[in-house]
Parts: C-alpha cells; sequence; structure tokens
C-alpha cells in the first residue's frame, strides 16, 4: 500500500504518542536572548507601470527611508541585490535574497490613472519564504508620499509589532530673522521633514502649537500686542477663532482626548499666579481646575482622560504634579534633581516625558505617571518641549544652540534613548507637535 | 494541490470584485486646499503564501503543512556533503535512517574538548596552588609584626584578586570554547565520552541520555539563538512563545515550525515570526546522527528578556 503524505503524518503522529507517551519532545527549552541589531531589509525598487517610472524609485525610497529611520531596519543597498523582480507577482528566488544577507523582502508595484496614484506592496521573510503582508493603497497623485507611508507603516508593524507612525505630521513654529526679532509662524511637515510650510503669516509671536485628536485642527497660543490668546486652527480650511475671550493672559492649551475641550493656563488678575481652567469647545464653559498661588501651567490629559499633569512652582521650583481630572488629588510626581517642566502623557499612557532643567543644561526625560522609573533620553544646552509619536515609541523636541547664529532645530529619539535623528527642516524650528496617525 | 489552487483562485477572484466595488468611491477623495485626504486601502492584498506564515494549526496531519514542508526544506542549503562524508568515514555497518557523522570529526572536537578541560583542570590547579600559597603567607604573616602583617595583608588581598580575576577569565574562556564548540558543532561537550558511547557516572539521573540531551538541548538552544533577531516590541514586554519544529536525521527542518497556542497579540504574533524565521534560518543543524531521536522533535521557548539575554 502507498500511503499519500497525510497517512503518513497520521501513523507517525500515533506512533509516537504511543511510544513516548506524555514527554512527548526530545528537546524543550528556553531562549531569553538573541539579536538586537536593525533588521536587513531589502526593499527592491519598485515596479512601475507605464508613465509612473520616477514615482516608482521615489516611492520604494521614501519607504526604505522610513524604516532606516526608524532605527530598527537597515535597508540593503539596491546595488548589491542580485535578483532583479521583473514583475510583482514574481516570487522572490530566496536563495538569491540569503545571499545578499537580507531577512526579509519588500516588492511593490507603483501604477497611476488620470491623477490617482496606486501603490502595491508584498512583504516576504526570506528564512521561511513566507508571505507576511501585502497591500494596496490610492490616493491623488500629490498624496504619493502618504502612499508611500503608509506601505511602511505596514511593514514596520509586521516587523517590529509596533503601532505604525510614518503616515503623520507634524506642527511646529518656524523661526526666521536674527536672534533678538525673530518672525515665528505655524508650520507643518510630514513626520519625515518633507511637505514643509508655513500656515500663518508671522504677523503674532505663537507658541505651543497642538495638534487634536482629531488631527485637523491645532490649538496655540499666541502673543499679540497686549495679550496672550489661545486659538483654534483648521489645516484644512485655514481658518482660525480664538478660544474664549479672557481678561488675562492666556497661554499653554492642549485639547482634550476626546476633541472637544481644551485645558490651558489663565494669569491671575495681579499676574503673579497663573491656574489651570478647561473650556468646553461646544457650550463655551469655563472650567477652574487648580486653585493654588503659584504659576500651575502646561497642564496635559493622560489619554483616558482621567488624570492631569500639569507643571507647578508651588513648592518653591518647577516641579510635575498629576492630579484628578476633577482637580482633586494634586500630587508632585518629579523627585529628581533640578526643575521639571512641559509633562507630556504618552499615548498608550505608560509614560510621561518632560524637560529637566539641572546643573546649567536642559534634557528630555520619561518617567511612569507616578514619577518612577525616569529616563533621561538626551541632554546639553538646551532641549525642550517633548511631542509623542502616536505610537508612544519616540520623542520629538527641539535642541538649541549657542552663539549669535544658534538657534532651535527640531530632533526626534527612540525611547530607548538611542536613535537621535535631527529633522530636515528649512530654517530654525521649535516647538513640534507630532499628530495622531492619519486616516 | 488543486484545493490551495483553488483557493489562491478564489482569493483574487474576490480582490478583484472587491476592487470593482471599491475603487470607483469618489468622495473619499475630498480635496480641500493642504490635503487631509484619506488614503484608501482598495484590497488587501493577498497571496497562497500567507498560508505559509499562518502556523496556528497545530495538528500535523493536514495536507498543507506537508507541502510547505516540501518547500521548506527543499531552499534551506541542503547537507548532503554531511551524509556522503559519513558514509565514507564510518566503518560500522550503516545505520538504517540516521546517518552517522563524521566521527572523525567527532572525536577531534572530543580530543579538543579533553584538552581543553584538561587544561582548565591545570587552571584550577594551579588556582588551588596559589590558594594554598597563600594559606601559608597566612600563617607565616601571623607570626609576624603587626605592622608588616597590615602591609602584607593589602598585598596579599590584591594578589588574590589578580588570580581570582585570572581563574574567572581562564575559565570563562574554556567555558565560552566549550560553548562554542557545542553551538557550532554541536559534538556533546562530554570530555570523558571519548567512544561516543553512553558512559554515565550519574547513576542517578532518570533517563539513561539526559545528559546528553542536556548537551544536545544547550547546542541546538545556543545555536537558535544565534539566529534571533529578538523583535523591537518583545524587548520590553514579557513574551513566551514556544515553537515546536522537527528535524530530519540530515539537521534539515521537517516541516514548517509551528507556534503552540496562540495570541492575537502583535507582539507574541511578531515574536513567532521571528522565532521560526530564526529556526529557518539556523537550519541545518549539526547534531550527532547517532542521537537522532533526541533531536528530532523539539519544543523551543522564545522568551526574551534583554536585560538577562
Amino acid at each position: 500500500m502507498k500511503m499519500n503524505r497525510r497517512q503518513v503524518l497520521t501513523y507517525a503522529t500515533a506512533a509516537f504518542a504511543a511510544g513516548w507517551g506524555a514527554p512527548a519532545f526530545a528537546v524543550t527549552g528556553t531562549i531569553t536572548g538573541g539579536k538586537i541589531d536593525p533588521l536587513p531589509i531589502a526593499v527592491t525598487p519598485f515596479i512601475a507601470a507605464a508613465g509612473s517610472e520616477s514615482d516608482a524609485a521615489t516611492i520604494s525610497g521614501i519607504v526604505a527611508g522610513d524604516l532606516a529611520r526608524s532605527g530598527y531596519f537597515k535597508p540593503l543597498p539596491p546595488e548589491s541585490f542580485i535578483e532583479k523582480i521583473g514583475a510583482f507577482d514574481q516570487q522572490p528566488n530566496f536563495a538569491s535574497w540569503t545571499q545578499v544577507k537580507a531577512q526579509a523582502v519588500v516588492v511593490g508595484q507603483v501604477s497611476g490613472s488620470g491623477d490617482r496614484m496606486t501603490v502595491a506592496f508584498k512583504l516576504y521573510d526570506v528564512n521561511t519564504q513566507a508571505f507576511l503582508a501585502g497591500s494596496s493603497f490610492s490616493a491623488p497623485a500629490k498624496l504619493s508620499r502618504r502612499l508611500a507611508h503608509k506601505v511602511a507603516d505596514m511593514i514596520y508593524n509586521k516587523i517590529t509589532g509596533f503601532a505604525p507612525y510614518f503616515d503623520t505630521r507634524v506642527v511646529f513654529v518656524d523661526e526666521s530673522g536674527p536672534k533678538n526679532a525673530r518672525v515665528k509662524k505655524l508650520a507643518l511637515m510630514d513626520q519625515d521633514g518633507f511637505n514643509a510650510r508655513t500656515l500663518t503669516n508671522g504677523k503674532e509671536i505663537l507658541l505651543t502649537p497642538r495638534f487634536s485628536p482629531t488631527s485637523q485642527e491645532i490649538t496655540y497660543a499666541a502673543i499679540g500686542t497686549d495679550a496672550s490668546r489661545v486659538f483654534i486652527y483648521n489645516i484644512d480650511t485655514g481658518q482660525k477663532e480664538i478660544v474664549g475671550d479672557f481678561p488675562n493672559m492666556s497661554f499653554a492649551p492642549r485639547f482634550s482626548p476626546d476633541g472637544q475641550k481644551v485645558i490651558m493656563s489663565l494669569e491671575s488678575d495681579d499676574g503673579r499666579n497663573a491656574n489651570i481652567f478647561e473650556m468646553d469647545l461646544r457650550s463655551k464653559q469655563m472650567r477652574q481646575v487648580t486653585d493654588v498661588p503659584a504659576i500651575n501651567t502646561a497642564p496635559c490629559y493622560s489619554p483616558d482622560g482621567s488624570r492631569i499633569a500639569f507643571e507647578s512652582d508651588r513648592g518653591g521650583t518647577q516641579q510635575i504634579y498629576v492630579m484628578g481630572a476633577d482637580g482633586s488629588n494634586q500630587n508632585r510626581v518629579s523627585f529628581g534633581n533640578g526643575r521639571y517642566s512641559t509633562p507630556v502623557w504618552s499615548p498608550d499612557g505608560k509614560y510621561i516625558a518632560f524637560t529637566r532643567q539641572a546643573s546649567g543644561g536642559f534634557g528630555i526625560g520619561v518617567m511612569a505617571p507616578d514619577g518612577s522609573g525616569e529616563r533621561i533620553l538626551t541632554e546639553g544646552f538646551h532641549n525642550e518641549g517633548p511631542t509623542w509619536s502616536p505610537n508612544s515609541r519616540v520623542i520629538m523636541f527641539f535642541r538649541d544652540t549657542q552663539g549669535e547664529n544658534g538657534g532651535p532645530q527640531l530632533w526626534s529619539v527612540d525611547i530607548s534613548g538611542y536613535n537621535e535623528q535631527k529633522m530636515p527642516t528649512p530654517g530654525f524650528s521649535s516647538d513640534p507637535a507630532w499628530s495622531p496617525l492619519l486616516k | 494541490m488543486k484545493k490551495p489552487f483553488a483557493i489562491s483562485l478564489g482569493f483574487h477572484a474576490a480582490i478583484l470584485v472587491a476592487a470593482l466595488a471599491v475603487l470607483p468611491t469618489p468622495e473619499a477623495f475630498k480635496v480641500p486646499p493642504p490635503e487631509a485626504i484619506q488614503v484608501d486601502i482598495s484590497a488587501m492584498i493577498s497571496d497562497k503564501a500567507q498560508k505559509t506564515a499562518q502556523t496556528t494549526d497545530p495538528t500535523p496531519d493536514t495536507a498543507t503543512p506537508a507541502d510547505k514542508q516540501t518547500k521548506v526544506t527543499k531552499d534551506v542549503p541542503p547537507a548532503p556533503k554531511v551524509d556522503e562524508k559519513v558514509n565514507d568515514a564510518a566503518h560500522e555497518p550503516a545505520q538504517p535512517p540516521p546517518p552517522k557523522p563524521d566521527t572523525k570529526a567527532l572525536d577531534k572536537m572530543l580530543a579538543d574538548d579533553a584538552a581543553k578541560q584538561k587544561e582548565l583542570q591545570q587552571q584550577a590547579d594551579e588556582a588551588a596552588a596559589i590558594a594554598d600559597a597563600q594559606k601559608q603567607a597566612e600563617e607565616k604573616k601571623k607570626a609576624e609584626e603587626k605592622k608588616k602583617a597590615e602591609e602584607l595583608k593589602k598585598a596579599e588581598e590584591k594578589k588574590k584578586a589578580d588570580d581570582k580575576k585570572k581563574l574567572a577569565a581562564a575559565l570563562a574562556e574554556a567555558q565560552a570554547q566549550l560553548n562554542k564548540i557545542a553551538g557550532e558543532n554541536t559534538a556533546p561537550a562530554k570530555p570523558n565520552d571519548k567512544t561516543g558511547a553512553p558512559k554515565h557516572s550519574d547513576k542517578n539521573q532518570q533517563g539513561s541520555d539526559s545528559a546528553d540531551t542536556a548537551t544536545l538541548a544547550a547546542a541546538l538552544l545556543s545555536r537558535v539563538k544565534e539566529c534571533f533577531t529578538i523583535p523591537p516590541a518583545a524587548r520590553e514586554g514579557n513574551v513566551s512563545v514556544p515553537i515546536h519544529f522537527m528535524l530530519n536525521p540530515d539537521g534539515t527542518l521537517s516541516g514548517q515550525p509551528e507556534v503552540q497556542g496562540g495570541s492575537e497579540d502583535p507582539v507574541f504574533q511578531t515574536t513567532a515570526r521571528a522565532a521560526i524565521s530564526a529556526i529557518a534560518e539556523c537550519a541545518p543543524y549539526q547534531l550527532p546522527a547517532d542521537q537522532y531521536d533526541q533531536w528530532k522533535d523539539n519544543v523551543i521557548d522564545f522568551n526574551p528578556k534583554l536585560l538577562s539575554g
């Protein structure tokens, strides 16, 4: 009798079970370690449909660039590739990719009709020859970079296990002019520094822009001739509106997690103190959250909306406090050396990022919401204003340099403290705020 | 082979239909001035190979895993040379399925092991002698003046520390070499076992092969570890992913490694992917063929803990 494979397997399994009984496996063991090197990945030149040749090259370059900048991938140089992928449905010759030491291979295709572009990709594991992920995205051709970011996001998610963040944007304050008379404009760029453009004309001095969780609106403070006001600016329409008309200075606004409220800080009548208030954007009702004779500012909600982190000098120096959303249980959480400011809750709720001023320098760090596990990620002459990527893995901040020609620039760092990267903004820039993942 | 083809065909047809239905919807791409445009996921790309990536089904008696088997083993760098060599080198009658390993090589490795062990022993002896000398010095010292004793003590402590360091370094090096041998050539790192025949001095051990099994396990684990890239998300969390895999007598993979149990947790998923990839990358495994039954069917729990790794 000739047995087919299924039968053989069944018999083998039965014999195995009968012969060995309970301890079924010869070798059992645990592996607790391994490599942490960036994963060598081959992003093959995307295949172009007629008329999309230059786009195809750009798209695969953006995908490789995103992956490389994350610090978790090492895209291999295309000139080292042995196999040339000629068709999207062509199964890679895995032996040739093993030879160039790629662990993963990306095959892609770019096509277009009219002003629409479609990008499709497939991701393979070289060792197991398994198809890991694949998808196709389409959008107006002018959003081609976003299509590439979508592809990179899926690859990143599949390999690292982290939520994606490449298809995002960052608002920041674009700074130009001499050091003592800087023109500050609201600006927007893609997460990788491309497509940077200014949104306002620079007639007001802009501070602390913050993205709404709905991603189309930004709230910021602006210092005018007589007062500082909080605005909401719609990226899509270019319209802005004042959040309330308060007699005193209002600053450090930030959206609540549901996007329905703006929490901010208002100066007292005598200008000596500031307390935290919240405005409901629909009803325009104001609610006072803190009432302590000190400077209480920079409020930031926890992602579940139950707590608020803020900075206060009530104890003599600037420190970070956490309280209930109703203002209850105001407890100091920062106890390291120096002054702590600009608390920003991570989107996953696990950390609070902050700026710490100690021994003459400014550092960016993270700590648990109860203040434990403090870790400084970067330190120097002046680092400030952390903002989180939506997947809570990367922090962007600005770093100022000394001297007449010095000025602030945007940087990013992994929350492990590794992989510092300078953002390629055209001029000086400060106060970055990361958007949620675009839809 | 018809069934997978039909499934694949079905998938592609479904995608085409879905694409027809989804693509023409125009209002998803309203373009207000500075683009808040939504990217449209028009179709998830499928692939018949995708099934290969899904290894949740633990039963080995289905048709698809069988397909996978041939697929995986086929392109894995083959190790037939080992077989040939073995047959030439081994003078014993060829044992049916498991080919014998290169016994010369094995013997050499074992001899190396023995030499290393000897070296180790020498180092240990030296250390003991040093320790003795120190003891004597101590006794002598006692008799001496207090002032001098203090000086001596200091010097002695320093020496002791140095010696300890030296000994530790020597031990570590020897151990590393043993590990290397175990990892690369997977010779049973048992210096006394020159014939290769099981000779268990420890009678308390339950299974007669448990010592060998432990050595084999260590060899296999250290080899797989060399190929395992810990996924970033698994570097902080505590994830445990047991992978079951079987090996052919020539050390190649028999079938696709399979995840035991399952979870939708992305950290689990990505760790499982990396683990299976590592097991495939490190194949073929060069393990002693005469002990094939001790490494043909294995489970490794991937439980990355970066700090202890």
